[in-house]
């Protein structure tokens, strides 16, 4: 079968492809160097490879690229770069949210299509939110946290100096998981850098 | 891992995605693709031509008209999720659809996908078996529609024909007082398959006497199945705690569980008795549909 013209719009950039019918979205993206898409496990189990497409956070490896043809794609990297970083990559990485970072674009994703449609939402929200991605690290409360200091970001939340926590200014309130000493940060960025990382956590489900 | 070799086509109309299903052999339908993308790359299923139906226009929308819910086949279960009108006729399938697998996977799984599957531990089958829902399966032969209870025939087999596309789901409005509620047990909490899914409906008259009962299973059988004669033990009845518990124990007989997976039909038994309680209660209460 001839290939077909496939215009795929990624983070803003217009492609025009000729492709296979039996390549998916999956594919089409990483062989176009968008490889923050990551390839999973193929079977829509995992989310590593979601992706927004038309604002609907799916699984690429599940779509053929024909399907998405002159949809509108935003992968992770779409979301900022490392200079500018979204609030959400931001908070990923001023929480320790990320560990071996493969699940991290994904997650990423599904963050970014919960806080779109409900930008406070509680605990129980977020892990719903987040039920298709799978982190094999097992570092969940990092990333919860990391969801919850976004949305109070992205809220325009900000901690004032006199409800911080009774552990003292500058305190890392990391979830209990991190405290054992199994949480991996890069060591480039402590948490107390940020404003709010522990609110963030220990507001937990409750809902303003 | 990629994917075998296969044809994708495109049609733009319902007509032709008819046209092409009656043509060409070896032609299979897909819309999200969360069933059939898995098959074709593990090749338990190998289409030589995928007839892609996603975007046909005749296929999407959910519409309530005087008597009924109508729901396009390539409605996504996200969609389902979302909607006023089933959220305010049918809660029990919305019930159904917040616990389908994970929100990625709802953001590309039909309904429509989701029955013609026919994976025993559907979701949204019970649910809809509750609503005594038929399908309407369309050809260039012409359309005919089919109970959902008919259309099921056992596990990944239904009585769509090769040449058929499914392209609604329908059911009458359920009566004011008619309450429904679901229930899925599964590994996990959430993102996982049933390993067992009921799904009751009960209405009732002004003294608290019901006057009908319609109770679904899935994933203890092949196909998702009604549980009739646990449905006629409450027909006419109060819904006392006895009454309740027998029709229990009656749709726990309608479960055929695999060897080896005998634990389900306890599982049946108690999700079953909970449900009827809590439709029960909540149609003493004046009846919420929830």
């Amino acid at each position: 079968m001839p290939k077909k013209k496939v215009v795929l719009r990624v983070n803003g950039r217009q492609h025009e492809l000729a492709l296979d019918p039996n390549v998916s979205l999956l594919q089409a993206l990483r062989d176009l160097g968008y490889t923050d898409v990551k390839n999973g496990c193929e079977i829509g189990e995992c989310g590593a490879c979601a992706v927004l497409l038309n604002g609907a956070a799916v699984n690429s490896c599940m779509v053929l690229a024909w399907q998405a043809n002159g949809a509108e794609i935003v992968t992770n990297a779409g979301l900022g770069t490392l200079d500018k970083p979204h609030p959400i990559q931001e908070a990923f990485a001023d929480v320790g949210a990320v560990q071996c970072g493969y699940c991290t674009p994904g997650m990423v994703i599904s963050t970014k299509a919960l806080l779109d449609r409900n930008p406070d939402p509680s605990e129980a929200e977020i892990r719903e939110a987040l039920s298709g991605n799978l982190c094999r690290c097992t570092g969940y409360g990092q990333i919860v946290a990391a969801v919850r200091l976004a949305a109070e970001r992205l809220t325009g939340e900000r901690v004032h100096e006199g409800s911080r926590s009774p552990d003292g200014p500058g305190a890392v309130a990391m979830p209990k998981a991190s405290l054992t000493g199994e949480c991996a940060t890069d060591g480039s960025r402590s948490p107390s850098d940020s404003s709010g990382a522990d609110q963030g956590f220990r507001r937990g489900g409750e809902r303003r | 891992m990629s994917l075998p070799q296969f044809e994708v086509v495109q049609p733009t109309t319902l007509g032709e995605a008819l046209r092409i299903l009656s043509e060409v052999k070896d032609a299979e339908p897909i819309a999200g693709g969360t069933n059939l993308m898995v098959d074709m790359r593990a090749g338990t299923h190998r289409p030589r031509v995928v007839v892609d139906v996603a975007a046909l226009r005749d296929l999407h929308g959910i519409e309530v008209t005087d008597t009924e819910v109508i729901i396009g086949a390539a409605t996504t279960i996200a969609e389902m999720l979302a909607s006023p009108i089933l959220a305010k006729h049918a809660p029990v399938l919305v019930s159904a659809c917040s616990s389908f697998a994970n929100p990625l996977i709802r953001n590309r799984a039909t309904v429509g996908g989701n029955l013609v599957t026919a994976a025993p531990c559907s979701d949204t089958a019970p649910a809809l078996l509750t609503l005594d829902a038929e399908v309407k399966l369309a050809s260039v032969r012409g359309m005919r529609r089919v109970p959902l209870e008919k259309f099921l025939v056992n596990a990944f087999s239904t009585i769509r024909r090769s040449d058929e596309l499914l392209v609604s789901v329908r059911f009458r409005i359920p009566s004011a007082t008619a309450t429904g509620a679901f229930r899925k047990m599964g590994l996990r909490k959430v993102s996982c398959m049933a390993k067992v899914d009921v799904a009751v409906m009960l209405d009732g008259d002004a003294t608290g006497r019901c006057t009908s009962a319609r109770i679904a299973i899935a994933a203890a059988s092949p196909a998702a199945v009604r549980a009739r004669a646990a449905e006629a033990a409450l027909v006419g009845k109060m819904l006392i705690p006895e009454v309740i518990a027998a029709a229990a124990s009656l749709t726990a007989k309608a479960a055929t569980p695999r060897a080896g997976s005998e634990y389900k039909l306890r599982v049946v038994e108690a999700l079953a008795r909970r449900l009827l309680a809590e439709a029960a209660l909540a149609f003493e209460r004046g009846g919420t549909n929830a």
